[in-house]
């Protein structure tokens, strides 16, 4: 075999390796990262994430701080309660709260600052309370907690900023409800499964 | 030789074929894609959701956000009775006379009151939701699958209100009108089996 034909098979060869897919986003993240994505890669959780960003930016803006530190702090008791008790079918009251919370964005009826706050407390608890980080121990633990309490806040205030700067117009409005009605349609379903598979 | 030449080049550029990574079916993108075509890939889905549309655009505001508020919810009322395996009789008949009645609506310029035709569309929701619902436990992921399936269904209304709209010049009701007249001849084309 002449040397050219070596060198081209060498060559030939050495391109064939395929892409590296070294690891996934969360496999390669740290802890606090990881409990960071640890809303988004939970579907019910970004469900009620969502809706509860919406419902937030379709109330006026003045009035929504404090809903949103009562949903901060109980998003942190609830992060808090996992390391002295375990959840156990949280999602399915998730699921129940997004398909709530879904109503209340598609009926968008004037509600009072109370029940808002009301609404961002339970949300805030029961996201919070099914984030637990089960594997890991010790400070290690804190840090994904930690990144939870962040995710989770941060990853809701998309939505609401979302729904505020929608609601200059009519049909901007109806789009949010229209959304809504879609967050508390796909909840009901899953629920309705969840709840049919318990049943057998 | 040479034909061990042809040999090695034809396995040298086999090798350089990469893997299909284009989707997996699997997991939540899966679901989620797997419930996005559902109501896309059947055509009785389909001119039924683009109808809802079209009629709320006819009967214009509230009906334009409002049918396609209801539709949704009913839906997933009717997706809830499939899952739970609450039989509803003649859910592919009810399906097409959703095409025919609702098209018709629109042919004919039909303008009942909005609660009557909440009502109606919310009928039919069950049906839709029904046929929707018997497919969501085998889903890789019911809840991606639930919610791409909603969301094809609030576009298909997009797209019909979309077209509705034109129903505001003399000539675009008149096209409006001949659309949902197609939609309802779909309808009874699914209803008696020739599609």
């Amino acid at each position: 075999m002449s040397r050219a034909r070596q060198t081209f098979i060498v060559l030939a060869l050495l391109a064939v390796p395929g892409s590296a897919f070294a690891h996934t986003a969360i496999k390669g993240a740290n802890n606090f990262f990881n409990g960071f994505l640890h809303p988004v890669v939970v579907p019910a959780h970004l469900l009620l994430l969502i809706a509860v960003g919406l419902f937030f930016g379709q109330q006026k803006l003045k009035e929504i701080h404090m809903p949103l530190m009562v949903f901060l702090l109980s998003t942190m008791s609830g992060l808090v309660a996992t390391t002295v008790s375990r959840a156990y079918q949280v999602e399915d009251i998730i699921l129940a709260g997004a398909a709530i919370v879904g109503l209340l964005i598609a009926i968008a009826h004037p509600i009072k600052l109370f029940w808002i706050s009301t609404v961002g407390a339970v949300a805030g608890f029961l996201l919070g309370f099914d984030s637990m980080q089960d594997t890991l121990f010790g400070v290690q633990k804190y840090v994904g907690l930690f990144g939870s309490a962040v995710g989770i806040y941060c990853f809701s205030l998309y939505p609401m900023l979302i729904a505020d700067y929608f609601k200059k117009k009519p049909w901007q409005k109806i789009g949010i409800r229209v959304i809504g009605s879609w967050i508390a349609a796909s909840a009901l379903l899953v629920l309705a499964l969840s709840m049919s598979a318990a049943r057998l | 030789m040479r034909r061990m030449n042809i040999f090695a080049t034809a396995v040298t550029l086999v090798l350089y074929a990469g893997i299909a990574t284009a989707h997996t079916g699997a997991g939540v993108s899966g679901g989620f894609f797997s419930g996005f075509t559902h109501p896309i890939m059947g055509w009785d889905h389909v001119v039924a959701m683009v109808a809802v549309g079209l009629w709320g655009a006819f009967l214009g505001n509230p009906a334009i956000w409002i049918l396609p508020v209801v539709f949704p919810l009913v839906m997933a009322f009717g997706g809830a009775l499939g899952v739970m395996g609450v039989p509803i009789p003649a859910v592919e008949t009810g399906i097409a006379l959703s095409a025919i009645v609702l098209g018709a609506m629109v042919a004919f310029a039909i303008r009942p009151p909005i609660w009557a035709a909440a009502v109606i569309v919310g009928t039919f929701a069950i049906f839709h939701g029904h046929a929707h619902g018997t497919e969501l436990p085998s889903a890789a992921n019911p809840l991606a699958y639930s919610l791409g399936f909603v969301i094809a269904t609030g576009l298909l209304h997009l797209s019909g209100i979309a077209f509705g709209v034109l129903a505001r010049w003399p000539a675009g009701k008149a096209a409006v009108q001949a659309g949902g007249g197609v939609i309802a001849l779909v309808g009874v084309a699914f209803l008696t089996g020739i599609v």
